[in-house]
């Protein structure tokens, strides 16, 4: 593997374990907080899962270049994830008792569903990858992602069923689509990880593939695409893979590592 | 919302036991939660739910634990009357060799 290919590969890793850590995180934000009981386990432990990708991914980061990477001495600006994923769902409880609803659990399960679907063609592209650690470590995260997508498509299929919940769907749908983008915003060097063989499809391809998928399955259920497409190239979306985020991303990101910050020496 | 009950069998073949319940909207929901719920631990080999209102309960303890004396029932009480056959027919062998014999 040439240095360039292998810094590229280093960037898409850490950008799919930004993802995987940042998605997982605002999860476990609903322990406590989902419609029900049952809701706060099955959320919250696919949260968990994802975090457990993270962990996953940034070890592999390390095999691969032998840089330890651990997320809490990181600075903001260093997360490669979408910006999608830092977006507050779950309403918080300040201890001073002020309350924030924020955007609630529609977008909560429509993010997490639409990139349930994003991740799986992913995790299929990294699976034919020339570098094959990375191929081999993939086969246990499919397994694992079979689980949040039966969830999700499941909750999806729910949601469409009634007139009282199509609405809350749709707009949800609507919220996230406009952030989808970034998701398939490519790193820096991914065009040379494809020509390499490395990675097994570019994002754009992806994003092509997903909308057919995701396209067909809200036709299923006869849900309406929103009015400007399920990925429209919206500004507010990008960024992510280079680091810049939103005002959100801040307060997960001092909420992630505010321990750690009191005593950065401090053995754990 | 309806409540299922949650059974798991633990190795392949065994018995299905009561693992507890989940409240969900339908089955499908319910295997997921139930999954999610009582076999975190990657312990189950199989899972089913019931819903609550399936199962039919008996709770009347005269029909459960009849006072009668049902003691003959038991293997432990049939064990003792075969053997106490089986000394009775070697008593009447014996009697019947005895008298042969005379």
């Amino acid at each position: 593997m040439t240095p360039r290919a292998r810094a590229a590969l280093a960037r898409y890793l850490l950008a799919m374990a930004d993802d995987e850590l940042v998605i997982g995180y605002r999860d476990t934000e609903w322990t406590g907080a989902a419609p029900m009981l049952e809701e706060d386990l099955a959320f919250s432990s696919i949260g968990i899962d994802e975090i457990g990708h993270a962990r996953l991914f940034y070890a592999l980061l390390h095999e691969l270049t032998g840089q330890n990477i651990d997320y809490r001495a990181r600075r903001p600006q260093e997360f490669l994830h979408a910006r999608l994923l830092e977006l507050a769902a779950a309403p918080r409880y300040e201890p001073s008792g002020e309350h924030r609803p924020n955007r609630g659990w529609a977008f909560a399960i429509v993010r997490q569903y639409l990139y349930d679907r994003f991740d799986a063609l992913r995790l299929e592209s990294v699976a034919s990858s020339a570098w094959q650690p990375l191929a081999e470590a993939v086969d246990k995260v499919q397994r694992e992602e079979k689980y949040h997508l039966l969830h999700t498509s499941t909750w999806i299929a729910r949601l469409a069923e009634r007139a009282a919940t199509r609405g809350r769907l749709s707009a949800a749908l609507a919220e996230c689509c406009t952030g989808v983008a970034g998701l398939f915003e490519p790193v820096v060097g991914e065009a040379l990880l494809v020509a390499e063989g490395l990675l097994g499809a570019s994002g754009e391809t992806l994003r092509s593939r997903w909308s057919d998928q995701v396209g067909a399955e809200l036709a299923r259920h006869g849900i309406a695409v929103p009015a400007d497409g399920l990925a429209p190239l919206a500004r507010s979306a990008l960024g992510g893979r280079r680091g810049e985020h939103g005002p959100e991303w801040l307060q997960q990101w001092d909420d992630m590592t505010s321990v750690y910050r009191l005593d950065p020496a401090a053995t754990w | 919302m309806p409540i299922f009950e949650v059974f798991s069998q633990q190795d392949p073949g065994g018995p299905f036991i009561h693992a507890g319940s989940v409240e969900a909207p339908d089955a499908a929901l319910a295997l997921q939660y139930a999954r999610n719920s009582f076999s975190r631990r990657e312990d189950a080999f199989r899972l089913w739910v019931v819903p609550r209102t399936a199962i039919h309960e008996e709770v009347d303890l005269d029909l459960l634990r009849p006072p009668g004396d049902h003691r003959y029932r038991l293997g432990r009480y049939y064990r003792a009357n075969v053997e106490k056959r089986r000394r009775l027919k070697a008593r009447v062998a014996d009697a019947a060799g005895a008298e042969a014999d005379a």
